[in-house]
């Protein structure tokens, strides 16, 4: 029952944010930018292992089932597992595509199309990942394949015209095509192989991964549970697209529309996807450890978004002399910039502790206060400091009186 | 010194832990029990990992769940939890230097540690990720976490389970040279024989009730006391 009010005031909030969009005189990000970033941030999913519970490998490589269900199983598991992301990226994208889009049938189609390239992209990356089979070049030769369908889908003129019929309609056929024709025909022999691969130790994997030793442990540790995860592809390889769409919009030109308010708000989707990543790979950073050792929330919160914040700021100092470069430097949106990489950070990390026990509620509310910020930063400036201020405090006392009682029954 | 006053903790389905009271001294206590007898139960009461529904913990006399007292108790507090704990994409150095940054600050602490390491030959895959670790290899290491700042109390779940014969001995050389120290040391374990010449008392724990407690020199083996506490007599395999 208390799920009502929660779920009263988020469907409140999001109607306010849809509604603030549609009223803004120009909208900065384009939707073919946030489509991009979509695409962009499920590609990685090709080149990395498919995102599947290891025990659910394990227990198909073990059942003596028919391969081809048992693949067609474990490729409905992984759409599965992406849905609820991509759900909520969706939303988020949904006002921009409502604001673009001459109808609503068209705005539809849209989004349609975006959530198929979710099913398509997720059944082929299984696919890619059985057939290749733990080798790596074949991988990298099947998924410019997947790539070109995808970029075709989004790039060329009669996809973007013809809204998201055409889009949905491929969509839907290649999806198909790879449940009825293809996964049936793959050899049992490397499904099986797909299947044991993963009930052992992948050490070509930890040898990239010594890539990041140069980096403190601290940071490795951060790399590791909040960054190189199925969970945070997304938002992370997303927060990246929009960044460098940010970097070209203020090297290439503003081409008409208002520099400043774009960098701001463009700025704080960077922060606000990476920052997500708190929240989407929390369970991934174990609490057992941190609980084991006399760290108190200030002191583990320390530990774990220095790193964090030194990049997001890092990416806001080159920003910043990106501005400076076009005349365009002023304290109030730098310093706005800053707070993001500060601000959402914290916000992430205090709410998905308080919520240890879902991270999609947390996700929700986080999104809904942290887009009311940046609803606020663009039309009330001065009232966003003391809103962050007001809210981070709270957030983080609840997440440090959350951290303090937490017990072992908490993480199972 | 840790006591344990009448302390209980019932979960949902009925089992737990219930009016447990003793207190562990310096020396090596064994700790018996039947699976699901509430040996796990009992140790992350004493480590803060559960909170109890009633009775007080006591660690140096002050009550673990005090809030000003947690964090220094727990400097002070070494575990070895039954289940793998540490990062699986870092190696085991990485996760023991972690360890050490958060248990003392001080990112070289577990160095302190490198013959004990050498001894239990950890040093030959300690740089290897932990995810790829057989049990053995992440017992040895998680048990040199549990070291990491000299704690004076160690509370160990099961730490012989998954080791080799001569890590076995490793092990049980280190705990004596431990109690030489006078480290207060709480160790569970399912095999008697174990704490045969290594326990200073033992404890035995059946259905969530402290069911007998004795101290060496024993009178019987370990485990004709544990089979007697537990309502089994020694039969002909047994005896």
């Amino acid at each position: 029952m208390a799920y009502i009010p929660i779920a009263t005031l988020i469907g409140f909030a999001y109607w306010r944010y849809f509604a603030a969009i549609q009223q803004l005189p120009e909208v900065p990000l384009s939707l073919r930018a946030a489509r991009l970033g979509v695409l962009a941030g499920l590609a990685p999913v090709l080149f990395l292992r498919a995102p599947v519970a290891r025990g659910a490998l394990t227990f198909y490589a073990l059942a003596a089932g028919n391969p081809a269900a048992s693949l067609q199983i474990v490729t409905l598991r992984s759409i599965g597992s992406r849905v609820p992301y991509a759900l909520l990226l969706m939303l988020g994208v949904a006002p921009f595509v409502a604001r673009l889009s001459t109808s609503v049938e068209q705005a539809l189609f849209h989004l349609i199309g975006d959530v198929t390239y979710v099913f398509v992209f997720c059944s082929v990356a299984v696919l890619i990942d059985a057939i290749g089979a733990g080798r790596l070049p074949r991988r990298i030769l099947l998924a410019p394949c997947v790539l070109a369908l995808a970029g075709v889908q989004t790039l060329l003129p009669p996809f973007r015209q013809l809204a998201g019929i055409v889009t949905v309609a491929v969509n839907v056929v290649v999806f198909l095509v790879c449940w009825t024709l293809v996964i049936p025909r793959v050899d049992p022999t490397m499904i099986q192989q797909y299947f044991n691969r993963y009930t052992s130790h992948d050490r070509r994997t930890f040898r990239l991964r010594r890539m990041i030793d140069v980096f403190s442990v601290e940071t490795r540790v951060y790399l590791d549970c909040f960054v190189f995860t199925g969970r945070s592809a997304i938002p992370v390889v997303a927060a990246l697209a929009v960044y460098v769409y940010l970097v070209l919009f203020l090297v290439l030109g503003a081409n008409g529309a208002e520099p400043l308010a774009t960098v701001v708000v463009l700025g704080f989707g960077v922060a606000f996807l990476h920052s997500s990543v708190l929240i989407e790979s929390f369970g991934n950073f174990n609490l057992l450890f941190a609980k084991l050792q006399p760290v108190t929330f200030l002191r583990l919160t320390r530990l774990i978004l220095t790193p964090h914040c030194a990049a997001v700021g890092a990416s806001v100092a080159a920003l910043a002399a990106l501005l400076a470069l076009r005349g365009l430097l002023q304290p109030a949106p730098v310093l706005l910039l800053l707070s993001y990489a500060v601000v959402l950070p914290v916000l992430a990390w205090s709410i998905a502790m308080r919520f240890l026990h879902s991270r999609l509620l947390a996700g929700l509310y986080y999104a809904m206060l942290a887009l009311a910020g940046v609803v606020l930063a663009v039309t009330v400036p001065a009232v966003y400091a003391p809103y962050a201020a007001a809210v981070c405090a709270i957030a983080y006392r609840r997440g440090g009186r959350r951290f303090a009682g937490l017990t072992a029954e908490d993480w199972g | 010194m840790i006591e344990l006053h009448a302390v209980g903790k019932r979960y949902a389905s009925g089992d737990g832990v219930f009016d447990l009271t003793f207190a562990l001294d310096a020396g090596i206590t064994g700790f018996l029990g039947r699976n699901g007898s509430g040996k796990t139960t009992t140790m992350r009461i004493i480590t803060g990992l559960l909170r109890p529904d009633r009775g007080q913990v006591l660690i140096d006399q002050r009550d673990l769940w005090r809030f000003d007292h947690v964090f220094s108790l727990k400097k002070n507090l070494g575990y070895l939890p039954n289940e793998d704990y540490f990062f699986e994409r870092l190696s085991g150095r990485q996760n023991l230097e972690y360890l050490s940054v958060m248990k003392t600050e001080r990112r070289d602490a577990y160095t302190a540690l490198d013959d004990l390491m050498r001894r239990l030959e950890v040093d030959t895959f300690i740089d290897e990720p932990f995810g790829a670790y057989s049990t053995g290899m992440k017992k040895k290491v998680q048990f040199i976490g549990a070291l990491v700042g000299d704690p004076a109390h160690l509370v160990l779940d099961e730490p012989h389970s998954g080791l080799d014969v001569l890590a076995g001995v490793v092990l049980k050389e280190i705990l004596l040279e431990l109690r030489g120290k006078g480290t207060t040391i709480f160790v569970s374990g399912h095999v008697p024989e174990v704490f045969d010449t290594l326990a200073d008392r033992l404890l035995i724990i059946d259905r969530g009730r402290i069911a007998a407690q004795h101290d060496a020199p024993f009178s019987e083996r370990p485990v004709d006391l544990y089979l007697r506490a537990i309502g089994q007599p020694p039969g002909p395999v047994r005896a």
